[in-house]
């Protein structure tokens, strides 16, 4: 924060994040937030590594990014890591990825009301990205557990779930299979679970997690996983909620916090149609807001995003509905301005 | 494709079937003495043999409902009841009884009710002693939503095959340093084409339209990589099969949103457990889930995936329904499709009449009466 206004690093990224990052930007202007953004591209066709050690400084210095996902060119050869990935653990550390799964008002979907918290252990597991061809034919990828993240990301999730008066965590994994690895984790966090007595602390095995989710959603409250199983359990409740267009997501560290959209979709096929739904971008620029202390602003964004969602006239292509994003936006502004009318003649 | 009528010298009423891909004919035989024989395939006419394995818990109460249901449609099915509860055998190795694989080595079709896991008994699994002995690599779930058992997802019809002996679950496991773990995940060239080759060979088998392959190659280059690498080359073998490839993520996201834009799935083992459960749960759940694993050397055992649910055992409440879909899974693997589209038309009329229905699927009839339905239903369409 210097003079008054914060400065965060902002990552177009691929697909659909340009379009609506540059819509955060416009309803910040709007809406007077004290913030400035550095932008910093990456151009993920590129093979070199400075555009996104570039990134990370840029992240380091300010402390706060929010980000489009980044595409993942799969043909290049493997020691070409995902970007996303790189981003994620390589120095800044991320360690936990909070998504929270809220129904939202106005979205017609299968499930109603539901309100899930995941915690998704962002930078180990199946995504070390250690992998090896021992004999042509044969390649082995190793998926590795330590007892210190496990223990990082369950201590993280106990906390959250006290702060925002949760009643239970569970924890998501294939112990009966993957015996040690899956094991210490779970081990780990009942561990923390003894010192959260105030919280009730189950576990479930990742299979038939997924299985209730389809059929009794409303049973779970809080989960904790290792990252495969995050990323399937998170992309199944945006699913659940309405889509990848409608639920923000957030990664944390000790020092640092990247702010996206949950699923980490580049939305390529909608990219530049003016049809992708940008909720979920909003929601996440509130959540940024949130971390800055900027609680007002946020709230006001927040509200009004619902108050759009209300109207299903403006609803995007991927909730049903044949809106454009440039229309929801203006809907947005417009709740916004009444707001602030509405604040003005309390005072 | 020529066929065989083989007339015998009886003088009972007795029903000949003659096997034609789709088409079956029935005819009876009202006591005639024909002599005649005409050349042909044979095939439909000889009694199979099957061998059964009822299991643990609810396993032998469901089997004796399939039993009975095969009974009264007169499948020209023989039962071999077996057990597979492992035994050390010479050099220490926990094995399956002999005269169980002796079985199952002759008839190539099984039929397996739920088994359980043993905690500390210092063997195995049977499941995974049964897989790693006749090498039963593909899993095969088809997922149909059943009219009369109401769920939010309606018109899901797709089939999940999931590689069943590589991937995340080799059990291969270390302790690196005192709090770091690793565990392996496998994939092989051979297991991952011979995946993609059944997978092809029966979305043409069965009139599917597409095979989608989900990866997660991304994030996993090599391994996901490689497995992608081989599905790609089998479909180039296959073209009148229509195949795409697709993030585990993104399948999972648009399978609880729209789960009619997906056919076959094929994938490997992690991915498919979790996607098979995830599928069976927009269906209803594992007691309505039919379940076929497919192994080398034609061997193909097809099994219920529910648990023994050791509760209710005993009592007449179980629900024989994912036994018996299974059960016709398999008659349509030997290619007794008339006997199969019967009874499965009769169990899915019973679910949908709605008047005589086990407890979790909401009724509260006993496992027998539910049985008994079926059978009369089967008996009436004759």
């Amino acid at each position: 924060r210097y003079g008054g206004r914060h400065t965060v690093t902002l990552i177009p990224g691929d697909g659909i994040g340009p379009e609506l990052l540059n819509h955060v930007r416009e309803l910040f202007r709007f809406s007077c937030v004290p913030l400035d953004f550095e932008v910093v591209n990456i151009n993920s066709s590129i093979t070199s590594e400075d555009d996104i050690n570039n990134a990370i400084t840029a992240i380091r210095r300010n402390g706060v990014a929010l980000k489009g996902n980044l595409e993942t060119n799969h043909t290049l050869p493997p020691s070409h890591k995902s970007r996303n990935n790189v981003l994620r653990y390589t120095g800044l550390d991320l360690y936990a990825n909070v998504m929270r799964c809220q129904s939202l008002p106005g979205v017609q979907t299968r499930h109603k009301n539901i309100d899930i918290i995941i915690i998704r252990e962002n930078t180990e597991g199946e995504y070390s990205s250690l992998e090896h061809e021992s004999v042509p034919g044969v390649v082995e990828s190793l998926k590795i557990i330590t007892r210190n993240n496990s223990l990082r990301i369950a201590d993280y999730a106990f906390q959250l779930a006290r702060e925002k008066g949760r009643r239970r965590v569970t924890a998501v994994h294939k112990a009966n299979i993957m015996k040690l690895a899956d094991g210490l984790f779970l081990q780990c966090c009942r561990e923390v679970a003894s010192g959260y007595p105030d919280i009730a602390f189950d576990s479930m095995i990742v299979d038939n997690t997924t299985m209730q989710l389809v059929s009794k959603p409303h049973q779970f409250d809080v989960m904790v996983m290792p990252n495969l199983y995050g990323n399937v359990v998170s992309n199944v409740c945006a699913g659940l909620v309405g889509g990848p267009g409608l639920v923000p997501g957030a990664n944390y560290g000790h020092n640092y916090a990247v702010f996206e959209t949950a699923t980490r979709n580049t939305g390529k096929s909608i990219a530049g149609r003016n049809i992708a739904n940008p909720t979920a971008m909003l929601l996440a620029s509130c959540l940024m807001l949130d971390h800055l202390k900027l609680h007002d602003y946020a709230s006001m964004i927040r509200n009004a995003v619902f108050a759009t969602m209300n109207e299903s006239l403006l609803h995007t292509p991927d909730i049903g509905g044949q809106g454009t994003t440039s229309e929801m936006v203006q809907s947005v502004m417009r709740n916004i301005k009444s707001i602030i009318f509405r604040m003005l003649f309390i005072i | 494709m020529e066929f065989w009528i083989i007339f015998l010298n009886v003088k009972q009423q007795c029903k000949i079937h003659l096997g034609l891909g789709e088409n079956t004919f029935e005819m009876f035989n009202k006591g005639y003495e024909i002599k005649s024989l005409i050349l042909g395939n044979f095939f439909a006419f000889q009694v199979h043999t099957v061998t059964l394995i009822p299991g643990d818990g609810i396993g032998p109460e469901i089997s004796t409902a399939v039993m009975k249901i095969f009974e009264a449609a007169k499948v020209p099915i023989q039962w071999e009841e077996r057990n597979v509860t492992a035994i050390k055998g010479p050099g220490g190795k926990w094995m399956i009884p002999p005269e169980a694989k002796e079985s199952m080595d002759r008839s190539k079709i099984g039929l397996k009710g739920p088994l359980k896991t043993p905690i500390a008994a210092g063997h195995p699994s049977m499941n995974l002693l049964l897989r790693k002995t006749f090498d039963l690599y593909a899993n095969v779930r088809p997922c149909v939503s059943i009219e009369g058992y109401k769920t939010p997802y309606t018109d899901v019809d797709l089939v999940t095959i999931r590689e069943n002996t590589e991937g995340e679950y080799s059990g291969i496991e270390h302790v690196i340093v005192d709090g770091v773990v690793q565990s392996i995940k496998l994939i092989t060239e051979q297991a991952s084409r011979r995946i993609a080759e059944y997978a092809f060979e029966y979305a043409r088998n069965n009139q599917r339209s597409s095979v989608t392959a989900v990866h997660k190659a991304n994030i996993m280059r090599m391994s996901d990589g490689l497995f992608l690498r081989k599905c790609r080359e089998v479909a180039e073998n296959y073209k009148d099969v229509k195949f795409t490839e697709m993030y585990l993520d993104t399948v999972c996201l648009n399978m609880v949103q729209d789960p009619t834009q997906f056919d076959v799935l094929v994938m490997p083992n992690l991915y498919g457990d979790i996607l098979s459960d995830l599928c069976a749960g927009l269906i209803g759940g594992l007691g309505v889930t039919p379940s076929g694993n497919i192994g080398a050397n034609g061997v193909a055992i097809f099994e219920s995936v529910h648990g023994t649910a050791p509760d209710i055992a005993g009592k007449d409440l179980a629900n024989p329904t994912a036994l018996l879909l299974s059960a016709v899974m398999m008659l349509r693997h030997m290619g007794l499709h008339a006997d199969a589209k019967k009874i499965e038309t009769a169990c899915y009329d019973t679910i949908r009449d709605k008047k005589v229905l086990t407890k979790d699927l909401g009724g509260n009839s006993k496992c027998s009466e539910f049985t008994t339905e079926i059978c009369r239903r089967v008996q009436d369409m004759d």
